[in-house]
């Protein structure tokens, strides 16, 4: 095709009526000729302008609210991380000046006890202070092991949960999807963006070291997700259930799911509602039907708080 | 402030950049300017309200994620938030069942023109002039582009719509967009900027 048969398609490129086969050869020309591209562009900004011919249509009040919610979940994401970035940074500034095991660790929460520790200004040379500085350093090493843990758990879990929104997200995106797998990405990415949608980390047990899960779900509605990684594989006739703990009553049994090759598992559930509190999760291996009381130990387990 | 008013370019400029640096007042603010016009694009397009709802969302949602990736220099912030409402809500119609709604609105004929003046009587400045030079060019070429832009139909799709030759559907939409193109830079110097 020669470069005007290209211009002759750029009205119809700009309206998105050109056939798949048309609109990716014209791409591939359009990346060559900066004539066509200029072209290309005012023809889009014209098509753009049939916008203005609508009626605006004000949308429903909640609607707003629902936006609005879904990005705050969203940016208090980017501020933890933004946090992370900034505090490793700092911690990597103060790592030279502080000689300790708790810099050492590189753990980038340790952050603010250093600052601490600087503001407080431990007087060197007074040997009366020296007891008390020797305490207060242990407390700080105890202290950060402890936000260390949970600085880490923390960091799983936002990763988790970046993970199942891009898996919507993915899941959403593709066009050959029915309409029925639609509604449940859909469903799985309001029950992440929910106001009071809660995430728990659920860690492997001696049973299977390596493994590890997360539950999101929401407490209103008890609809939860989980999503398991690092599993073993079941043997014949076997599957893992969810069980939901909670208030010194016996586990509630939820459904059973297998994993793929890779060890993943993937599983929709209700929290009953005795538990949508403060509930404890755990996996256990059981035969492929489910049982009504676990028989084996558990492989996952973890607590709302 | 009045449903569709247009900020300058400058402030729709600034309102994006500060959305890209994570500000929730002022996505807010954005959210308020221009759901209106985008949710009325969208309706028109899905000829659904809980449809568009859903695509509303995730055109917001997107453009929290990617204000940073908007390219000033290649065109204004209206143009690109109604190419990304209109992307989705033609992806969003073809591959649902959406197309039959269509097809019965359409058979009623609901949906092929874009003069309406029946129900709306709010008209944004940008609006009437882009109204006015609809209105200059031949009929069967406007209605040739309405089919395009709303109705998310390829070119064959509309030759069979309007049971027209193919190479007369491509010739009407091609003057068409010409003439549009022509009359909207004679008209009002800054809706074609950008470029």
């Amino acid at each position: 095709m020669n470069h005007e048969t290209y211009k002759e398609m750029l009205s119809l490129d700009a309206l998105g009526v050109l056939d798949g086969e048309d609109a990716r050869t014209l791409r591939a020309h359009l990346d060559a000729c900066a004539e066509c591209r200029a072209e290309a562009h005012e023809l889009r900004l014209t098509a753009s302008m049939l916008a203005h011919t609508v009626a605006p249509v004000a949308p429903p009040e909640h609607l707003r609210a629902r936006i609005l919610a879904s990005i705050e979940t969203d940016a208090a994401r980017d501020i933890a991380n933004a946090n992370e970035t900034a505090s490793a940074r700092a911690s990597e500034k103060s790592r030279t000046a502080v000689d300790s095991p708790v810099a050492d660790a590189s753990a980038t929460n340790v952050l603010p006890f250093v600052k601490g520790q600087n503001r407080s200004g431990f007087v060197v040379g007074k040997p009366a202070f020296a007891f008390g500085a020797i305490a207060a350093s242990l407390a700080i090493i105890a202290l950060s092991a402890t936000l260390l843990t949970v600085w880490q758990r923390n960091k799983e879990m936002r990763a988790e949960m970046a993970r199942l929104g891009a898996r919507a997200d993915q899941l959403a995106a593709r066009a050959d999807l029915s309409e029925q797998q639609l509604a449940r990405a859909r469903e799985e990415r309001e029950m992440l963006t929910a106001p009071g949608a809660r995430i728990v980390a659920l860690a492997g047990t001696k049973a299977a070291p390596d493994a590890h899960a997360t539950v999101a779900f929401d407490p209103r509605t008890g609809s939860a997700m989980l999503l398991a990684a690092d599993l073993p594989p079941a043997p014949a006739g076997k599957a893992y259930q969810l069980w939901f703990i909670a208030g010194g009553r016996a586990p509630m049994p939820g459904k059973v799911f297998n994993t793929d090759a890779s060890g993943r598992g993937t599983l929709r559930d209700r929290v009953p509602a005795e538990a949508t509190a403060a509930p404890t999760f755990a996996v256990t291996l059981e035969p492929s039907g489910g049982t009504s009381a676990p028989t084996s130990e558990p492989y996952l387990v973890g607590k709302a708080s | 402030m009045s449903a569709g008013r247009e900020l300058s370019d400058s402030a729709e400029v600034a309102l994006l950049r500060a959305v890209a640096g994570g500000d929730e007042k002022a996505f807010a603010s954005l959210y308020d300017q221009y759901s209106p016009i985008l949710f009325g694009l969208l309706v028109r397009i899905l000829h659904s309200r809980p449809e568009a709802e859903d695509v509303l969302q995730e055109v917001f949602l997107q453009v929290w994620q990617r204000a940073a990736s908007f390219d000033e220099t290649r065109g204004r912030p209206f143009t690109w938030l109604v190419t990304l409402a209109r992307s989705r809500a033609i992806d969003r119609l073809r591959s649902s069942n959406a197309r039959e709604r269509l097809a019965t609105a359409s058979a009623q004929g609901l949906t092929e023109d874009f003069v309406d003046t029946s129900a709306e009587t709010f008209r944004a400045e940008q609006s009437e002039v882009v109204q006015r030079a609809l209105a200059a060019i031949p009929e069967e070429q406007r209605r040739a582009l309405a089919l395009a832009y709303f109705e998310g139909l390829s070119q064959t799709e509309i030759a069979a719509r309007l049971q027209e030759p193919l190479g007369t559907v491509k010739t009407r939409m091609r003057s068409g967009m010409t003439k549009l193109r022509e009359l909207l830079r004679g008209r009002v110097g800054d809706v074609l900027s950008g470029f």
